[in-house]
């Protein structure tokens, strides 16, 4: 098992009041697998999502991947640990506008031992990946939405990360441009055997996914397993 | 710690130009204004710290700070002159000097009237404050009313040039010739001889003597000046030539330098709060850009460090500007009342690498100063939240 979610708890306080988002959540990922987190708002799905991927701390429990318990780790750990096994993938893209797109997916290689020469290689070969080679220095705002969102995807996976983590990937796209995107997560997931969690409102795109995980209030409320 | 990439922060400073160049020009104003006070200040220094050479004594009443407060009896002279250790000149004569330094008044080439150093001398004097030499004309004749003058007053006196005469006393004192002491304390003064100027004052006594060690002893300055001080015969307190004009310029340098820290200070504290709300604001619409550094696996010490470099970029560009702001004023020639002698002390405007250093470093300061909340906020925001944002 790739990630093993056990007895998750995160409450946050707002207004004096302690709001418990996730209630003793338990979720398994497997290698390689797509997981698809549907719920209505306030649900915990990116708070979930956040928790999986080291931005957050739960308040109780235990997240272990690949055997590593990422939970009590220093802010500066978690950053490290971070860079190592998780690439993510924003529903507003999240690319940063002064930088060029080749530059934007450098921006992981830069925590990595890589010469500058190997650098340059790996980003080259993420932008072919996600078919953007020939926009390398482009600035986000010379690009669509939909190609904002394969540098963003280039970006997640140059450091060839254990795993993606997606929050409504495709929630800002037109309907095109989110079939292309979630084509391209399949392609990658059955190339490189990446395993995806993705949070999305969009049945569409929950389709493509290998498993629908529905949370209400805090917890898994069914599992379905799709059919492949 | 993997530091964030140096353009991101660059041209993140370049996205809102406009509280980019406001900060860069505040600092610039506190900078410049810093330049310009510590160039008076150094050249001020410089005018008199270049004076002099180290076997040279000044030798003054003990209690006395200044050669115009000091006063020496002939008998006390006589018994000075006759000490060992004193070098002796081409002539054979000791070189030893008798002088009366006074301030007098005198109307200003530009219209107005200031106190400009006389300086009564006997021959030796030439010989011992080598520092000045002529460069035109010739010395003074004693037993006359003639005057050398130095260069620096040669447009700072009304009338004061070559084959004209100062009125002084009510009595018109030819000048003869131009001392030039490399652009030192001399360069702003009037020699004459020293006893007419005395019979001129009605002064029975001289001011002070100047002596030259013979160095050819082993410590020769130093046995002289325990020779002097030693002495029962006379109650004198002995400097070296150049630590004396040092002190006389540290009187007023250092009030300059405090003046200039204290003006631009106030000044920067003001700039550093611009930019830091500049830096705030930014910081606020940048909030996500940093989540997103942090999700990538950035730390939150790279972040902190690289608010502070967009903080200290600002800084430096505002030292930069500053220093072009203050640097037209190098070499302007100006003067100012000297207070360890009250005269009028001529000099120039001196932009020195040592001002500029300090301006760079003053600069380098307030941008980090204005960076710390900035830059520490933005290293502490959570990733989750600071994404949400």
């Amino acid at each position: 098992m790739l990630i093993r979610a056990r007895e998750v708890v995160k409450s946050y306080t707002r207004g004096g009041e302690s709001l418990r988002v996730l209630d003793r959540l338990d979720l398994d990922v497997a290698e390689g697998e797509w997981v698809a987190l549907m719920g209505p708002s306030g649900s915990g799905k990116t708070t979930l999502l956040n928790l999986l991927g080291g931005l957050d701390v739960p308040d109780a429990g235990s997240i272990r991947v690949a055997d590593d318990e990422i939970v009590g780790r220093s802010a500066a750990d978690l950053a490290a640990w971070r860079s190592r096994h998780v690439g993510f993938v924003f529903q507003l893209y999240n690319l940063l506008p002064v930088l060029t797109a080749a530059q934007n997916v450098e921006l992981p290689l830069l925590l990595t031992p890589l010469s500058r020469r190997e650098r340059r290689a790996h980003v080259a070969a993420a932008l072919d990946v996600v078919g953007l080679a020939d926009r390398d220095d482009h600035l986000p705002t010379q690009l669509s939405g939909g190609q904002q969102q394969r540098v963003a995807i280039a970006r997640a996976i140059v450091t060839d990360p254990s795993f993606l983590l997606a929050d409504e990937p495709t929630g800002d796209l037109d309907a095109r441009s989110a079939q292309e995107i979630l084509a391209l997560l399949g392609a990658l997931r059955a190339q490189f055997g990446k395993a995806i969690v993705m949070v999305t409102h969009d049945p569409h795109a929950a389709e493509c996914a290998d498993r629908l995980v529905h949370l209400e209030k805090g917890a898994i409320a069914t599992r379905e397993a799709l059919v492949e | 710690m993997t530091r964030i990439p140096l353009r991101y922060n660059l041209r993140s400073l370049t996205v809102r130009l406009s509280g980019t160049l406001l900060s860069v020009v505040s600092i610039g104003l506190s900078v410049g204004v810093l330049v310009l006070v510590l160039s008076l200040a150094r050249g001020f220094e410089l005018s008199l710290v270049d004076t002099g050479s180290p076997e040279n004594l000044v030798v003054l009443r003990r209690g006395a700070t200044s050669e115009g407060e000091s006063g020496m009896q002939r008998e006390e002279f006589r018994a000075l002159r006759a000490l060992p250790g004193i070098a002796v000149g081409a002539d054979g004569a000791p070189l030893a000097s008798a002088e009366l330094y006074a301030a007098m008044n005198l109307d200003k080439a530009g219209g107005g009237s200031a106190n400009f150093p006389l300086r009564g001398v006997m021959l030796a004097s030439f010989a011992i404050r080598d520092s000045a030499r002529i460069v035109e004309g010739r010395r003074f004749t004693p037993g006359t009313r003639e005057v050398v003058v130095g260069r620096a007053l040669l447009g700072r006196i009304a009338g004061c040039r070559l084959g004209s005469a100062l009125e002084l006393q009510g009595q018109p004192w030819p000048v003869v010739g131009v001392i030039d002491s490399g652009g030192g304390a001399y360069d702003s003064e009037i020699w004459c001889d020293v006893e007419i100027f005395m019979q001129e004052l009605d002064r029975p006594v001289y001011g002070l003597a100047s002596a030259r060690a013979d160095t050819t002893r082993p410590d020769g300055a130093e046995r002289l000046i325990a020779t002097l001080e030693a002495d029962p015969r006379l109650q004198v307190k002995v400097q070296r030539e150049p630590d004396y004009f040092a002190k006389q310029a540290g009187l007023l340098g250092d009030t300059l330098r405090f003046v200039a820290y204290v003006i631009a200070g106030v000044m920067a504290v003001g700039a550093a709060f611009g930019t830091s709300v500049t830096l705030l604001a930014s910081l606020a619409r940048r909030t996500h850009e940093v989540g997103t550094l942090l999700a990538i696996g950035f730390r939150p010490l790279g972040v902190l460090v690289g608010f502070l470099i967009e903080a200290v970029t600002l800084g430096l560009a505002g030292g930069v500007l500053g220093v072009l702001i203050a640097l037209p004023v190098n070499g302007i020639a100006t003067g100012t009342m000297n207070w360890g002698t009250f005269t009028e002390q001529a000099f120039a405007f001196r932009v020195t690498g040592d001002v500029v250093a300090a301006a760079i470093t003053f600069s380098t300061l307030v941008g980090v100063i204005s960076g710390l909340v900035p830059a520490w906020k933005a290293s502490r925001l959570p990733p989750a939240a600071a994404l949400r944002r």
